[in-house]
């Protein structure tokens, strides 16, 4: 989306080094929210989601004319003490994939796992964890189970990456270049809590994989199988 | 540093990266606490020596991930911790 700044908001960005010429990113909180998110701010008043549609704002502002624009958008309240500038360097390990793109390889846009509600698994759902590792750490292969604190994606969106031959890596933002080997199964019991979300863009990859958040890992015999990535057996 | 716990490997942002063992000490430590995302933790390591690394990168809670140009002795770390912050 795309704000207006409010007067007290825009003294808080002129008062910040620029990212660049004419822009900042910053990340800062939403009034009454409490997870810093990441903008760009326009000549210190005009304020563009980060996120995955970034690109289609920026195209919609050089179309209508960053006047135009300004004049139009809604004013947006931050926590003006929550505003920070997000540091250059690490931006430039992040991009973001176009709408096409996106949709081409059955990419998601949204929130982190961690940023959302907890919810229990159905009981039917299969979760897959990838690794490059055959002893991959978080599972306690003795108990069959995944170790609290855990990540996994979904079947279904591994499924995809591979059906799709995309990049896993690309996909679930790992940090690590080393192909993705194996995919360990996991089928949780239906008191087992996690957190479902999309993989943010990080270490210069664009996400966009479902991610699933085990805070409490699984029950016990929950680990089922492990096979090479892309085997079906 | 023991030349079996270094493995030197190029990105594919063409810069040079190593990973090193951590001891076993470290591993369960790394393994009891919650990743970052699938695979991964992000750290601060202290050494004895005061340095201080942060946003160090850990694969599989048991492979630390530096820069080549950095020198890291796992015998050397004081403590590892999770990065507040994430990614």
């Amino acid at each position: 989306m795309i704000y207006k700044a409010y007067t007290l908001d825009t003294q808080k960005f002129l008062s910040l080094p620029e990212t660049g010429m004419g822009y900042q990113v910053i990340e800062a909180k939403r009034s009454g929210d409490t997870v810093k998110e990441k903008f760009v701010v326009y000549n210190g008043e005009l304020i563009v989601d980060l996120d995955n549609r970034f690109h289609e704002f920026k195209n919609l502002i050089k179309e209508l004319s960053f006047p135009k624009v300004l004049n139009e958008a809604k004013p947006w309240l931050f926590e003006t003490s929550s505003i920070s500038l997000f540091p250059k360097t690490l931006l430039l390990e992040k991009r973001v994939l176009s709408e096409n793109e996106k949709k081409d390889k059955r990419r998601h846009s949204g929130r982190g796992a961690i940023e959302n509600p907890k919810e229990f698994a159905n009981g039917k759902e299969v979760f897959v964890r990838l690794s490059a590792y055959e002893n991959d750490r978080r599972i306690d292969f003795e108990k069959k189970r995944l170790i609290k604190g855990s990540y996994t994606t979904t079947n279904l969106d591994y499924l995809d990456c591979v059906k799709l031959r995309d990049d896993p890596i690309d996909r679930y933002a790992l940090p690590n270049d080393e192909p993705v080997e194996w995919a360990f199964y996991i089928l949780p019991e239906t008191k087992d809590q996690l957190q479902r979300g999309v993989a943010q863009p990080a270490f210069g990859h664009a996400g966009g994989g479902i991610e699933a958040y085990f805070e409490n890992g699984t029950s016990d015999n929950t680990y089922f199988e492990k096979r090479q990535y892309g085997k079906e057996n | 540093m023991r030349m079996e716990l270094l493995i030197i490997l190029t990105s594919k942002k063409g810069s040079m990266e190593k990973k090193i063992k951590l001891l076993q000490k470290q591993i369960d430590l790394l393994v009891n606490l919650p990743e970052t995302g699938m695979g991964y933790q992000i750290v601060d390591i202290k050494l004895k020596d005061g340095r201080i690394f942060n946003r160090k990168v850990v694969l599989n809670s048991m492979y630390l991930q530096i820069e080549d140009k950095e020198k890291i002795d796992p015998n050397e770390i004081e403590a590892i911790k999770l990065h507040k912050k994430g990614i």
